[in-house]
């Protein structure tokens, strides 16, 4: 019965898949250019080269510490600091000079990689994570597209309203479950672009990272809770436009700035005046039923794991946002759904 | 049986009454024609009758039975504007309309876009306004409806595939195709439809069978002796609808016993008195002119 809604999904999702496939491509092309750089065994290797010399020694707190000079004039010192991972510097030229200058900086995931230039030498300086990273961050990612598509799908009810009621209301099915399906559909579809966004960029990553990545329960806990904050915003977009036959296109567009606006309000310290206080109260009120403002992402550092972990204003945990998203979410839709068996034609 | 039976239906938007207290019966298996001016209440009166916007006052129902979306699947609607999806093609409303209907023929329906030379693989926005009224005319046509509703669909169509319209209307009713529709083109309805009724500003002015109305109604004229000929007797005569008079040309409207108003007008002095059959149209512009305004439904 919703099957220009599906129609509408499928090209939405095609273009969608388009873009992330042209963006693979790219990374691609980035591994492979950045390959020589991101090689660990290239620079241990050299210790073998003929004529190389090169010794090893372990350093207080176990780091293990090769120098290799070899034929080429390279001096490279690789400090091995097991589950931390690797620091490798080259030198090219003369050892130990100083006044450098940061030529680049670049980070591949778990490698980073930066260059130096002097007068008589170039630095090489490779870092490298040796531990799995939570992949939390991914959907933390992931959720900011889920919300970019809740907007794109979001009002379907009044796209149907301002031409198509006349196709939609003689159609042998009762608006609420016509309109059932179609939010069930653009759930998916949002549920989709999800999961097409973590994959998408779980292969780039992988191209730079593996195998040093991981997926706990805070990640999958994370990937609900994103989950839910788009359903939640195309909710909100539902129960804000189904009785709507124009001005749809004002919703979405005022609904980011809205949603922004709202929660960064409702945190700034107004002042004590009565004023401060009432504006504050009142903006602190909306950012309740503000699903944005449940989506305030913590990325700690990748040293201590990579965790991420999403607050909202209020202090909620985790599982408090979810339940709060999901509240927000059905109370929306219900919403929406009950305005729309008032609509005519 | 009436394919749709409709009490007292009134419609409000405000102060504005777009529907006011109109009862009709469609018997199954006619053509029923539905004429009316701008904003006679035509399209609402459909929008009412298909649940798509609710009566202020008034029942509708299909077949004795109050409409349920289950209903839809014999019940067909054109509407009188675009309502198709304009970024999809042709080939995509056939599909759509066959996921959401059971009967719906996609052989019939690509029969019928033929007929109307559509090329199933353009996209709605690049359509024409007839194209787009026929692409909507072959897609409902093909649903195999028994109850066909349709709301001006001859509008933007050339007179090709406007006589094509008409012509699968009257194939369709001769199938048992209860048919109602609505049209500015009153030669189309005269042609099409066995019954017909006038709304104006949302009430019923005139309902009956085309063949029956245009027997009632008929034009008697003459010339009379002279332009001060006194008219008091014609005036005031129930037989007659309406008096037109130009100089010493005198034009009556009768409504019955027409040969008996020629015997009078003759009578009076009249010269080349005769008596004239009225088409649709005539009946048509005489309900809805200003000198009939307060004029009550006839029944014919």
């Amino acid at each position: 019965m919703v099957y220009a809604e599906w129609l509408r999904i499928r090209n939405c999702l095609r273009g969608y898949a388009y873009v992330l496939l042209a963006f693979f491509i790219l990374v691609i092309i980035l591994r492979i250019a950045a390959n020589g750089m991101m090689d660990v065994n290239h620079w241990r290797n050299k210790a073998f080269d003929p004529g190389a010399h090169y010794t090893t020694q372990t350093l207080s707190g176990g780091t293990t510490r090769t120098v290799i000079d070899d034929p080429d004039h390279e001096h490279i010192v690789i400090d091995d600091h097991g589950w931390f991972g690797k620091h490798i510097t080259i030198t090219d030229g003369r050892i130990g000079e100083r006044d450098l200058i940061r030529t680049s900086n670049r980070q591949f995931g778990m490698f980073s990689v930066e260059k130096y230039r002097g007068r008589h030498s170039t630095i090489q300086v490779v870092d490298t994570i040796g531990h799995p990273i939570d992949l939390g961050y991914l959907f933390a990612f992931s959720t900011l597209f889920g919300l970019i598509f809740a907007t794109i799908f979001g009002a379907p009810l009044a796209r149907e309203n301002l031409d198509h009621l006349e196709v939609v209301f003689t159609k042998p099915v009762s608006r609420t479950r016509f309109a059932l399906e179609t939010v069930l559909a653009d759930l998916a579809a949002i549920f989709a672009a999800f999961v097409m966004t973590v994959v998408a960029a779980l292969a780039c990553v992988a191209l730079f990272q593996l195998p040093s990545v991981t997926i706990g329960a805070p990640g999958l806990l994370l990937a609900f809770h994103g989950l839910l904050a788009a359903f939640a915003w195309y909710a909100m977009f539902l129960a804000i436009s189904s009785s709507m036959k124009r001005g749809r296109g004002t919703v979405l567009g005022l609904a980011w700035p809205v949603g922004l606006f709202v929660p960064g309000l409702a945190l700034l310290p107004l002042g004590d005046s009565a004023l401060g206080q009432v504006v504050h109260a009142i903006f602190r009120g909306l950012a309740l039923i503000d699903p944005l403002a449940y989506v305030n992402f913590n990325i700690h550092s990748f040293d201590e794991g990579g965790v991420v972990t999403t607050t909202s204003i209020f202090g909620f945990s985790v599982e408090m946002g979810a339940l709060v998203l999901l509240a927000l979410a059905i109370v929306y839709l219900a919403a929406g759904i009950i305005q729309w068996q008032r609509v005519e034609a | 049986m009436n394919t749709i039976s409709i009490q007292h239906l009134t419609k409000t938007y405000g102060a504005f009454a777009a529907v006011s207290d109109l009862s009709l019966d469609i018997p199954a298996g006619t053509v029923f024609g539905l004429l009316g001016p701008n904003g006679a209440g035509k399209t609402t009166t459909f929008k009412c009758a298909l649940g798509m916007a609710r009566p202020t006052t008034g029942t509708v129902l299909f077949n004795g039975k109050p409409l349920v979306p289950a209903a839809f699947e014999t019940i067909a609607y054109v509407p009188e504007r675009n309502v198709l999806y304009d970024w999809m093609t042709i080939a995509e409303h056939v599909q759509m309309t066959r996921h959401a209907f059971k009967a719906f023929d996609v052989a019939r329906c690509k029969e019928l876009l033929a007929l109307f030379s559509l090329n199933e693989k353009q996209r709605v926005r690049s359509l024409s306004k007839g194209m787009k009224t026929a692409t909507a005319i072959a897609l409902t046509f093909a649903r195999r409806a028994e109850t066909l509703i349709l709301d001006e669909p001859t509008s933007g169509l050339d007179p090709v595939n406007q006589r094509e319209v008409l012509n699968l209307i009257i194939n369709e009713a001769a199938n048992g195709t209860s048919i109602i529709f609505s049209s500015h083109q009153i030669g189309h309805v005269e042609r099409a439809a066995e019954r017909i009724a006038i709304l104006q500003r949302g009430r019923l002015i005139l309902e009956g069978s085309v063949d029956d109305l245009k027997a009632d109604r008929k034009i008697v004229d003459g010339i009379l002796p002279s332009e001060d000929s006194p008219l008091t007797a014609f005036n005031t005569d129930a037989r007659i609808a309406r008096v037109d008079r130009n100089g010493r040309i005198l034009r009556l409207q009768v409504t019955a016993d027409a040969d008996g108003v020629a015997a009078a007008l003759s009578a009076a002095g009249a010269q080349g008195v005769r008596v004239l059959d009225l088409n649709l149209e005539d009946i048509f512009i005489n309900a809805v002119s200003p000198a009939n305004s307060t004029a009550d439904v006839v029944e014919a």
